[in-house]
């Protein structure tokens, strides 16, 4: 955290080596919460893409009340949000849902472990309501505050908590069991 | 392990990534947006994320609390010039009893929070995130209630007002408030008398808890059976913790209540941090609106809020005794089996295990066991009671231990059960008895929008043996994110009280078996 913040200093100052550290080290954990948020890993990319470029813009006025994970972790989930409210305006049209046939293509975003476990795990995560994956996403991959994600969700922790415990029920739940009606 | 849960842990495997050559073009793009944005940024702007926030209505609602408390807590009351007896408790209740109640007799106004926990035999017992602060003086009342410590949900006063009492609640969350008068809401019980109902009781203690240490005071307890004082039920109990020094109480816990939505469990209330005053702080019972906010109900709010996203909600006429029926019947039950896809789920009290697939060999078998026992002192989870579970894969001759302790541990199935069960009494619908196979079946089904998040069109359905009033199937309908249709999960093939052997539920790990790797 110490380290990010003094990568920040650095970055305010115009500083591109801190700007390409601070991407090596969260570029990763970004990536992988915008795939799991999206499953549309070219958008996912774009969206990486989106958030550092808008991090170096407002780098000069930018005060940190947490860690640069969560930030930028945020800026993810709203992103994907922004995305996500686009593309149902877009639904007003004919427009094709290619999510689902990208997320199985051979681009150049991968999931990191194939199998058909980790497979059925990424089904079973899609099928949750957005809010739900949100929390669990922002939890498990950038390490955020039950607090934190309440307060981007704009809800109570409680809320939050419960989304979590929800959406971890029901992926075990469709882990161990699935009838397609 | 990173952490306590096997199903997290999995999910942090769900990684991607992309090539070097894309990172390196990214990168690159961003430089360039770098080297765009500091041509047309002269200089930094004033940081105003922080302010904003400050801002915000319930930040500042907050801070008025906190302000409110730390200034309160500099006139706190403590009755002084008493030595510290030593272990006066264990003299005659006569001799000690008196200084109790003469210890009470100098208080005007009491301040504490309340909290409650959850106990259930089908899971580690837990505390609650939320509390209330609760302010008791002889004629008057509030209640401010916290999300988590930081957000104030909602105050509540009671306050006399010419021969009437005038209760006031604010809803900041929902940002409305209500009037009552002269109702069930007014009722203000005299601090005094509440707590000294409790001295007069310890002469019937069942017994002395020892000394513990709250906020850095010793203090003694005492635990007495709620029947004793009152038509109470069996396994209802009250622990009190007295400061040894002011003789004052300092901590109350009130076990074995009903929990009405959740019926596996029975609730703990706990009222602790007590602060006593001399004096009524008068400016803390001045209700106070905020401007804007609208005269309802929070329930009103809510309902109109909930019909624009969840959409209509329906309710069968469910007979009133149907439900203590089905959870009577379900918390005879010692243990049970049934399926779930192709796993077969099995449980006793404090274990349970799965077995995958549930026919032929197993390829996976998961025990769940619950180790430890409930606190003898105060009701603070610590985690000693813990839950372990144990992953044997067959297929690929590893296992693993896992201890959970994240906030959410994966759940008894009879506490799922137990909760699913007793929707009844919020049905969408009954389906009425029919008879199948000569066997006479009931059920109902539930709108899962009805509780937490959960979307419209996400069913509930659950089928009893009238003659048992157990569960002989449940169904869970959940429809597709995308719109393209809906998954059904069932739990069938119950067997209620099976024949099990009786190291089912001892984890076992074959000889040569090695760890998985994580």
């Amino acid at each position: 955290m110490f380290e990010d913040r003094r990568l920040l200093r650095r970055l305010k100052h115009g500083d591109r080596d801190a700007l390409r550290l601070i991407y090596e080290r969260h570029q990763g954990t970004l990536l992988t919460l915008a795939a799991n948020l999206l499953h549309d890993p070219a958008t996912a990319e774009d969206v990486v893409q989106d958030v550092f470029v808008g991090l170096v813009r407002s780098a000069p006025r930018l005060q940190l009340r947490r860690t640069l994970r969560a930030y930028l972790a945020t800026a993810v989930a709203n992103r994907v949000r922004d995305h996500y409210r686009r593309k149902s305006r877009e639904r007003l049209a004919p427009v094709e849902d290619a999510g689902e046939r990208v997320a199985d293509s051979d681009g150049p975003v991968q999931m990191v472990i194939k199998s058909e476990e980790m497979h059925r795990l990424r089904s079973a995560v899609q099928e949750l309501p957005y809010e739900q994956r949100e929390v669990i996403m922002l939890r498990v991959h950038a390490g955020m505050k039950f607090r934190e994600i309440a307060e981007h969700q704009n809800v109570s922790i409680k809320t939050a908590l419960s989304r979590c415990q929800y959406g971890l029920d029901k992926v075990r739940s469709m882990l161990n069991s699935e009838v397609v009606k | 392990m990173r952490s306590g849960d096997f199903l997290e842990s999995m999910l942090r495997r769900l990684r991607y990534e992309t090539t070097a050559d894309r990172r390196q073009a990214t990168l690159e793009n961003i430089f360039h947006a770098m080297d765009e944005s500091h041509e047309r940024t002269p200089a930094a702007s004033r940081p105003r994320i922080g302010r904003m926030t400050m801002n915000t209505r319930t930040t500042r609602l907050a801070l008025a609390a906190a302000v409110i408390l730390i200034v309160l807590g500099g006139v706190t009351f403590w009755p002084t010039g008493r030595g510290p007896d030593s272990q006066w408790w264990l003299g005659p209740p006569a001799a000690w009893g008196q200084d109790l109640l003469d210890s009470l007799d100098r208080i005007e106004a009491v301040v504490y929070r309340q909290r409650s926990g959850r106990v259930s035999g089908f899971a580690p017992p837990s505390i609650s995130v939320g509390w209330e602060k609760r302010y008791n003086a002889k004629d008057r009342y509030r209640r401010d209630r916290y999300d988590d410590g930081v957000n104030i949900m909602n105050t509540q006063w009671v306050i006399p007002d010419g021969n009437d009492l005038l209760m006031v609640e604010v809803s900041y969350q929902y940002e409305c408030y209500f009037e009552r008068r002269n109702e069930a809401y007014g009722f203000v019980e005299d601090p005094v008398q509440w707590l000294s109902s409790y001295v007069r009781l310890l002469d019937r203690a069942d017994r002395v808890l020892g000394t513990e240490v709250f906020d850095g005071r010793t203090c003694v307890g005492f635990e007495v059976s709620a029947a004793k004082y009152g038509d109470n039920p069996k396994g209802q109990f009250d622990r009190i913790w007295f400061d040894v020094e002011t003789k004052l109480p300092a901590r109350i816990e009130r076990h074995g209540l009903d929990f009405g939505f959740s019926p596996g469990q029975t609730l703990v209330i706990i009222h602790d941090q007590f602060q006593y005053y001399a004096e009524v702080p008068a400016d803390l019972f001045i209700p106070v609106v905020p401007e804007g906010y609208v005269n309802a109900h929070p329930d009103e709010v809510r309902a109109a809020r909930d019909a624009q996203t969840k959409g209509e909600m329906v309710f069968a006429e469910v007979p009133k005794d149907l439900r203590e029926r089905i959870v009577a019947a379900l918390k005879a039950v010692e243990s049970g089996s049934y399926h779930e896809g192709d796993t077969g789920i099995h449980f006793a009290r404090y274990a349970w295990r799965s077995d995958g697939p549930s026919t032929g060999e197993p390829r996976q078998t998961r025990w769940y066991v619950l180790k430890g026992a409930l606190p003898e002192g105060p009701f603070e989870p610590t985690g000693d009671l813990r839950l372990t579970e144990t992953v044997v894969d067959f297929a690929e001759r590893t296992y693993r231990v896992i201890e959970h302790t994240e906030p959410w541990p994966p759940r008894h199935p009879m506490d799922n059960i137990l909760f699913i069960a007793g929707l009844i009494d919020r049905a969408d619908r009954l389906y009425e008895t029919t008879k199948i196979d000569g066997v006479e079946w009931f059920g109902f089904e539930v709108s899962a929008k009805k509780y937490g998040d959960n979307p419209d069109g996400a069913v509930h359905r659950v089928w009893f043996d009238a003659a048992t009033n157990l569960p002989v199937r449940m169904e869970l309908e959940w429809p597709h994110s995308d719109g393209s249709g809906t998954t059904i999960n069932a739990k069938e093939q119950f067997e209620w009280d099976p024949l099990l052997p009786d190291d089912f539920f001892i984890p076992r790990i074959p000889p040569g078996f090695t760890p998985a790797p994580d």
